[in-house]
């Protein structure tokens, strides 16, 4: 191999941690055998490079490709379009390795490293991605000064890379804070990797597969006049369901067809004028368009919406960290009104099924009467009798509520929600299961809350006439921990918290460094959150509008405008493009060279080697009658030029002028 | 041109007719303090010119005949047992004088080559062990004939090197020829010297001080620069050629009784100084690559 530098065993040891860190990054999308092949293709340029190994076979290659193609394509129904061409991107990234024969070769691999950094960008934003980002461009950069400057050692050229990135550091920030936030001209694809979260259906799994989960569901920071809740109040509404097929609860088709169809606006109720409790809400994303809020969410923005069952709903779904301001009156619940139908809805039980919960809800129901005393019965049953609170309850057969009230009778919220919910369907009060979160971690160091996959539950709401959707959660009278103090606290005992991930820092909350490691980690987070991700059209035209006195389109785009100049002129400026005034030598210079040209109409021209002293010969011969004013001239010419040392100055320019006018009149 | 040089011209003219532009060029590298190299076809007036500039100039000079069999111990002298002291006693050979004429250099062996090369860059000699100063100043004009005649051994580039300038005489024009004949050149015996070596001293210190300006040094850089960046040329001209370009441009201008050099100065005495560097001889088209050189760079702007 002629190429030497490609031999390079910094070269490719830079390359291969370049793909690493790439593949780590990507580590959750990352097909394993996409992996391996990369493995194979670095582990053959490794070998190559010591000369263990022949060429690669252009067959094989290509077979592997084909290969590798055909593999992808059969993955593109599991695993979705976008991580198929993920996966795409990293088999052709791995084996690239196997191709680097020319430079061109290693500026493609860079590219496609870049390329690889744009795809982490596009599917995480959060702070950890972003410190994974910036070793990998400066790694790419390093490839590159290696690759053109040879004789650089691995450790200049890294130490040049992030001089690099150091420097461009302030242009990002301007750029940031004042280029205008375009909207993306395309929607990057839906991820159809299941991300943690709220599903539209419930079933007595789903929550406690959530509680395994310590990922960040949304942070909130209450308004600083609101009264803040307590802990108990703090019940984040996301769907409510109310269709009960015997296993899972559903939203109503009407809540669906609202999504699909309608979207119409829900009528704004009138808003009391106190009680209002005025927060921000930073959610991750959820790939769907459902949003939190406490009870009945208020929230004026044309992009979110209120659904008919008192919830707020996206008009596009949540791919990115979204920051949305609501504001909630919980006295409003109380105000809203049922129609006949979805009455009924509330009322709707499968005929045939859990017979013998019915048949002890209507016998209970005789004894209480009044809706109230039958609900703080039904309550208190839960309370005095055998009920559990575990994450890992027993299964449930076909009628999963005659199971859990009179068999197992060991459950979590979804369990106990599901069972109150059919209770008091059955005894005739319209009841409905809500799926949200509950609780959270207040933080009183920065102020703010954050709540967790973790915290997700569920819980009942039944109508009352004239206190209207009144919240009923029996996970309360069964582990009133859970509600009060949290999940990890519920489940101390029982040891089964986050039992999935033992890494998990929120695992031990009891070790006083580790503990203030996470807080730290999440506060970390939610500044990122805040003030990067958060920092949208918005809070951009406030800027503005702070900078500017007032926004109008002339000044936004002069000002878009002088950005780019600036930007422009530095670029410049830092690629050793100066602006350098003529020197009076330099323009004297050429002031005889279009005297040249001009004598040149006349016929005499100057060969491009001839210099002034012979030229001024040969003008001589040729034009006779101009002699003393060629001979004056070139004297002149040739003391500034060559006799002195001294620089031109503008009366020698002024002579200079005249000289060749006197000359030019001549002729 | 210079008074002072105007009668040194004028005589070694005499003698050798209608070579005046030769006889300066020849003059301006011994006044740039550099060895001389010219090279002709037999019979055109070598050894007459370098006998006219010894001289001319004054100065005590050796003729060497360069031979196949010549050893270097003929050239610098030879160490012999003196009976009388019982000692060894160096008698130095013809190289100890300011001018060496080394006639026909390229007929003796690379050997003897290598010794008077060696002794025109450090202008100094060794011997069993004793370092010998050669005379100040110190001069070597060599003759040879052009390489494609037999029997010759062609000087290597790095030796060639150390003459400053390569002059070449060409054949005397018909009329220069014909007063020849018509006996009207002077012989050798009525050459008189015309200035002493501390004359020489001045003028060599008045030809080192001729200023060059900026854009002359710039025109002598793209000239250089031009031979490294084409590939037309293969031996690309190193910083010791423009330093030769300089002083003996400088000389010239001296000689043309200056005190700054212009850029017609350089391109007097290019060919000269760099033709023997460049090497290629003989070009297709009839332009040798001095030549060439001179007229792909411009001079001004």
């Amino acid at each position: 191999m002629t190429n030497s530098w490609l031999l390079g065993k910094p070269t490719i040891g830079l390359m291969t941690a370049t793909y690493l860190v790439s593949l780590l990054a990507l580590s959750h999308e990352v097909l394993w055998w996409v992996a391996m092949i990369g493995a194979i293709a670095i582990g053959w340029r490794w070998c190559y490079s010591v000369g263990k190994v022949m060429v690669f076979n252009r067959y094989l290659l290509s077979l592997i490709c084909v290969a590798g193609l055909a593999l992808l394509a059969i993955s593109v129904t599991k695993s979705g379009l976008l991580i198929t061409m993920i996966n795409l991107l990293l088999l052709g990234y791995g084996l690239k390795f196997i191709e680097l024969k020319q430079r061109r070769d290693v500026f493609f691999l860079v590219l496609v490293g870049i390329l690889t950094v744009g795809v982490i960008i596009i599917l995480y934003s959060d702070v950890l991605s972003a410190i994974k980002i910036l070793p990998l461009i400066g790694l790419n950069i390093a490839i590159l000064s290696v690759t053109c400057a040879p004789a650089m050692t691995t450790v200049q050229a890294i130490k040049q890379s992030a001089q690099l990135i150091a420097i461009s550091v302030p242009l990002t920030v301007v750029l940031f804070l004042l280029m205008p936030k375009l909207p993306p001209l395309w929607d990057a694809a839906k991820s159809q990797q299941a991300t943690t979260g709220l599903s539209d259906e419930l079933s007595p799994g789903d929550i406690a597969e959530l509680s395994r989960s310590d990922a960040l569901a949304f942070s909130v920071t209450f308004d600083p006049g609101s009264q803040l809740p307590l802990r108990k109040q703090l019940y984040w509404r996301a769907l409510v369901m109310d269709v009960f097929d015997g296993q899972r609860w559903r939203q109503s088709m009407d809540q669906k067809l609202w999504q699909q169809l309608g979207k119409q606006l829900t009528p704004m109720p009138p808003l009391p004028k106190t009680g209002g409790i005025s927060y921000q809400v930073i959610t991750q994303p959820t790939q769907q368009s459902w949003m939190v809020g406490l009870a009945l969410p208020i929230n004026d923005e044309s992009e979110i919406l209120r659904t008919p069952d008192q919830n707020i709903y996206a008009t596009s779904a949540i791919t990115a960290t979204k920051m949305y301001r609501v504001t909630s009156y919980p006295s409003l619940m109380s105000e809203v009104v049922i129609s006949d139908h979805v009455r009924q809805r509330n009322l709707t039980l499968v005929n045939g099924l859990n017979q013998q919960t019915k048949q002890w809800a209507i016998e209970l129901r005789r004894s209480y009467p009044s809706d109230q005393a039958f609900i703080s019965a039904v309550l208190s049953y839960f309370n005095q009798q055998q009920f559990y609170y575990t994450l890992s309850p027993p299964l449930l057969g076909e009628n999963s509520v005659d199971d859990f009230m009179f068999g197992t009778r060991r459950g979590f919220c979804a369990h106990y929600a599901s069972a109150f919910t059919v209770i008091m369907r059955a005894a005739g009060i319209p009841s409905r299961i809500v799926a949200g979160y509950q609780g959270g971690e207040w933080n009183s160091d920065v102020g703010y809350l954050n709540v967790y996959q973790y915290d997700a539950h569920a819980w009942s709401e039944v109508w009352l006439p004239a206190k209207g959707w009144v919240r009923q959660d029996p996970t309360a009278s069964v582990s009133p921990l859970r509600i009060e103090q949290g999940l990890a606290q519920a489940m101390a005992t029982e040891n089964s918290f986050l039992s999935g991930s033992i890494l998990s820092l929120a695992k031990h909350q009891n070790s006083p460094w580790l503990n203030n490691l996470r807080l730290s980690l999440a506060n970390l987070n939610y500044f990122w959150d805040r003030w990067l991700l958060g920092y949208d059209k918005k809070l951009q035209y406030q800027l503005l509008n702070n900078m500017l006195g007032g926004v109008t389109t002339e000044k936004v785009i002069s000002l878009t405008i002088s950005c780019f100049v600036f930007i422009g002129l530095w670029l410049m400026w830092n690629a050793g493009f100066k602006i350098k005034r003529l020197s009076y030598n330099e323009k004297i210079d050429s002031l005889y060279l279009e005297l040249c040209d001009e004598l040149a109409k006349v016929g005499v021209r100057r060969e491009k080697h001839v210099a002034s002293q012979d030229y001024a010969q040969i003008i001589a011969t040729r034009l006779p009658h101009a002699m003393s004013e060629v001979i004056e001239l070139t004297e002149f010419y040739n003391n500034l030029n060559y006799a002195s040392n001294l620089p031109a100055t503008k009366s020698d320019y002024r002579q200079m002028k005249r000289l060749i006018k006197s000359l030019l009149n001549k002729i | 041109m210079n008074p002072l040089i105007v009668p040194i011209v004028e005589q070694i003219n005499k003698q050798l007719l209608g070579k005046e532009y030769q006889i300066k060029q020849a003059l301006c590298c011994l006044l740039a303090n550099g060895h001389l190299l010219i090279e002709d076809a037999p019979g055109v007036g070598k050894t007459t010119l370098s006998h006219a500039l010894a001289i001319s100039l004054g100065l005590s000079y050796n003729r060497i005949q360069f031979t196949s069999d010549m050893l270097p111990a003929d050239l610098l002298g030879v160490s012999i047992f003196d009976n009388t002291s019982g000692q060894f006693v160096f008698h130095r050979g013809p190289i100890f004088s300011q001018l060496v004429l080394a006639d026909e250099i390229n007929r003796t062996s690379p050997k003897t080559q290598s010794a008077l090369l060696e002794a025109m860059a450090e202008r100094q000699i060794s011997i069993d062990g004793e370092t010998y100063k050669l005379s100040d100043p110190f001069f070597v004009i060599a003759t040879q004939n052009p390489l494609d005649h037999s029997g010759t051994y062609e000087l290597p580039d790095s030796q060639l090197d150390r003459f400053m300038m390569r002059v070449s005489l060409g054949f005397p024009s018909i009329d220069a020829e014909k007063r020849m004949l018509q006996g009207h050149s002077i012989g050798l015996d009525n050459l008189k010297q015309v200035i002493n070596p501390e004359q020489l001293k001045e003028l060599q210190l008045g030809a080192s001080q001729v200023t060059a300006s900026d854009p002359i040094l710039n025109y002598l850089l793209a000239l250089v620069q031009e031979t490294r960046v084409n590939s037309k040329y293969p031996h690309p001209l190193s910083p010791r050629a423009s330093q030769a370009i300089l002083a003996t441009a400088k000389a010239w201008a001296f000689i043309e009784n200056r005190k700054y050099v212009l850029p017609e100065d350089i391109q007097a005495i290019l060919s000269a100084v760099v033709e023997h560097r460049l090497r290629h001889t003989n070009q297709q088209g009839g332009q040798s690559l001095g030549e060439h050189l001179l007229h792909s760079v411009n001079p001004l702007g």
